[in-house]
């Protein structure tokens, strides 16, 4: 589909390779046959754990910018920092694309792709990377709420509806985060309906009243062990 | 947990899988007596079976029937010898996320430890077993369904058939009883919106709102106070004093439309009543007696009253009149 999603997959599927093939090599007992190779590199699991460690790194740098935009006094200004922020998210894309090329069933990694393509705008290639989170472990609820907000930004609100409650039903906390998101969602439609008309938007908006005073009034339930109340 | 030890484990049964409705997560099962097919299937077998009692007459489900939400319909519970207990048959739906068992605060911490009070009691007599251990052992043993039973739940065991055990496997059977599929959860947990009706929504807005908080108490999956859910510590049980002069454990509100009458001593015979009661605590209140801080003093608008039933009538799930006897 688009280029950036192709690069990923096959900066993956290559690394596979490479991967099995250096395991190959490490299975065999210390010989001088591998002495082609470099010497005795930082194992993938390690450079898995680097690269992701710094894409942390980066999507805190990234968040900095977007609160900076947020309280900008100019135009200027916000447009500088969101241009940061940009930067700072495509950083962390190939970081935690590294960190996914080493190890491909690093979840976390997979999860942070489409997190950082989300935040690009890039929602196809964010759901693609959440996808593939959840093909890996279906109880990544986290994955579960992102993906949920990469649906919005697709307009496809049945399945926003859908990650809605799974995450009610096994993951309260995250049901509400998204929760905050669907809101938010409804109020950017307002102003820029992006392909959807305002009886659409309305019906959501009515959908969403509703779970919200559910989520509200039954706050409790999920929770076994803390006494908690609506106020 | 399932991962862990895979070649010595080669011997054991597969993991128990839990048959639960959404939004519930397995509860709290103590290690002593892991969950199994086999033992639920004995231990409802034991659960409805008389011969446990002095009369040959009695089972756990002469006070506690499926069709009445596992409750016996009477104020206050009769024993096998006809004698009146002082309290009224609990629900056992849902009964495995309990943090305390009984109305007052007895001690048990498990259903296993709560069974020796119907078994044994004898001030006044419940199933009435004292005395007779041996001989029930020996005449369950001399049915073959029953011999078999006990041998495919405790495979392995030197002496499968013994009174640990009988109390292991009923156990086991009251932790099956889950069940929350009624309205109320197809309204919250299966987005139907119109699940509930209007009333019944007015109502779920007073229970769980700040003027009534009847959730104060009434919360968690069965609003019933705190949950035991599997890989977390339990959480201590709550008692209250809500003007029934002493402090009683919360009792779930699942199905409490089919488990008339009310409160520890059964002193309501339908739930207006208890609402009567929640309006006019502080003026029904006996003397000396110390309220729960946690209630509220509030009025009911006459509709509200009705709308507040019409909720709680929502939280009533016959599934479990499934739960029949094995024959
Ligand atoms: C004579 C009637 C009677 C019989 C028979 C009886 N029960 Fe009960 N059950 C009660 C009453 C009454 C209570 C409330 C006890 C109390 O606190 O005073 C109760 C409470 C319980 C509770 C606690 C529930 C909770 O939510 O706290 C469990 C569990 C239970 N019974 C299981 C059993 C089992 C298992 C048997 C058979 C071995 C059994 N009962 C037999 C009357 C009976
Ligand atoms: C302070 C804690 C607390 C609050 C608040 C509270 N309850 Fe209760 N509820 C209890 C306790 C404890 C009992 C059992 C009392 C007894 O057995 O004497 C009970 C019993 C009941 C019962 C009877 C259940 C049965 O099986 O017998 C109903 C119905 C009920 N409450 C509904 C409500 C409603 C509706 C509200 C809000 C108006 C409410 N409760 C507020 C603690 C509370």
């Amino acid at each position: 589909m688009s280029l950036a999603r192709a690069g990923v997959v096959a900066i993956a599927s290559l690394l596979v390779g490479q991967w099995s093939l250096a395991a190959g090599g490490g299975a065999m007992p210390s010989g001088p046959s591998v002495s082609n190779f470099e010497p005795r590199e930082v194992p993938p699991e390690e450079k898995a754990k680097n690269s992701y460690n710094a894409g942390i790194k980066s999507i805190k740098k990234a968040k900095d910018y977007e609160a900076d935009a947020a309280k900008a006094s100019t135009p200027e200004k916000k447009a500088k920092a969101m241009e940061k922020a940009g930067k700072a998210y495509n950083k962390a894309l190939e970081q935690f694309t590294d960190a996914a090329s080493n190890k491909p069933d690093m979840v976390e990694a997979w999860n942070y792709i489409g997190f950082a393509n989300r935040h690009l705008g890039a929602y196809a290639e964010s759901l693609e990377a959440y996808d593939h989170a959840l093909s890996l472990n279906p109880k990544y609820f986290e994955a579960v709420e992102y993906r949920g907000e990469a649906y919005l930004g697709l307009n496809r609100i049945d399945d926003a509806k859908t990650a809605y409650m799974d995450l009610f039903r096994d993951a309260r906390p995250l049901s509400d985060q998204l929760l905050v998101a669907m809101q938010q969602w409804v109020a950017d439609r307002r102003l820029d309906g992006k392909g959807l008309d305002a009886a659409q938007i309305d019906a959501f908006e009515l959908w969403l009243g509703e779970r919200a005073t559910v989520a509200r009034q039954t706050a409790s339930l999920g929770s076994g062990d803390a006494v908690r109340t609506w106020k | 947990m399932v991962l862990a030890g895979s070649a010595a484990t080669a011997a054991q049964p597969p993991a128990y899988r839990w048959d639960l409705p959404p939004g519930f997560p397995p509860p709290r099962v103590p290690a002593g007596n892991p969950m199994s097919e086999a033992k639920a299937v004995l231990g409802k077998r034991l659960f409805f079976d008389t011969r446990l009692s002095v009369t040959g007459q009695y089972s756990c489900a002469s006070c506690h029937r499926p069709e009445s939400a596992f409750t016996d319909g009477r104020a206050r519970a009769v024993g096998a010898t006809g004698r009146r207990l002082n309290h009224n048959a609990m629900s056992l739906v849902n009964v495995a996320y309990a943090v305390s068992f009984g109305w007052t605060n007895a001690g048990f911490d498990s259903l296993e430890a709560q069974m020796r009070r119907p078994l044994f009691n004898q001030h006044p007599v419940e199933i009435g077993l004292r005395g007779r251990e041996a001989a029930l052992l020996r005449e369950l043993a001399a049915d073959p369904a029953v011999r078999a039973g006990f041998a495919q739940a405790f495979p392995g065991s030197a002496n499968p058939i013994s009174l640990g055990h009988l109390i292991q496997a009923i156990a086991c059977y009251e932790r099956t009883l889950v069940f929350a599929r009624s309205v109320f959860d197809r309204y919250i947990f299966d987005d139907d919106q119109s699940a509930l009706t209007g009333a019944a929504k007015r109502g779920m807005a007073l229970f769980f709102g700040p003027r009534l908080a009847c959730a104060q108490c009434h919360f968690g999956l069965n609003l019933a106070g705190p949950a035991a859910i599997a890989g977390k510590p339990p959480p201590a049980p709550i008692f209250a004093d809500t003007g029934t002069q002493g402090r009683f454990k919360v009792p779930g509100l699942r199905n409490v439309a089919l488990t008339a009458p009310y409160m520890h001593d059964g002193r309501f015979v339908d739930l207006r009543s208890v609402l009567d009661h929640y309006e006019h605590i502080e003026r029904d209140r006996a003397p000396g007696e110390t309220l729960d801080p946690r209630l509220r003093t509030f009025h009911l608008a006459v509709g509200e009253k009705q709308d507040l039933i019409d909720f709680l009538e929502s939280l009533s799930d016959l599934q479990y009149a499934g739960s029949a006897p094995l024959h």
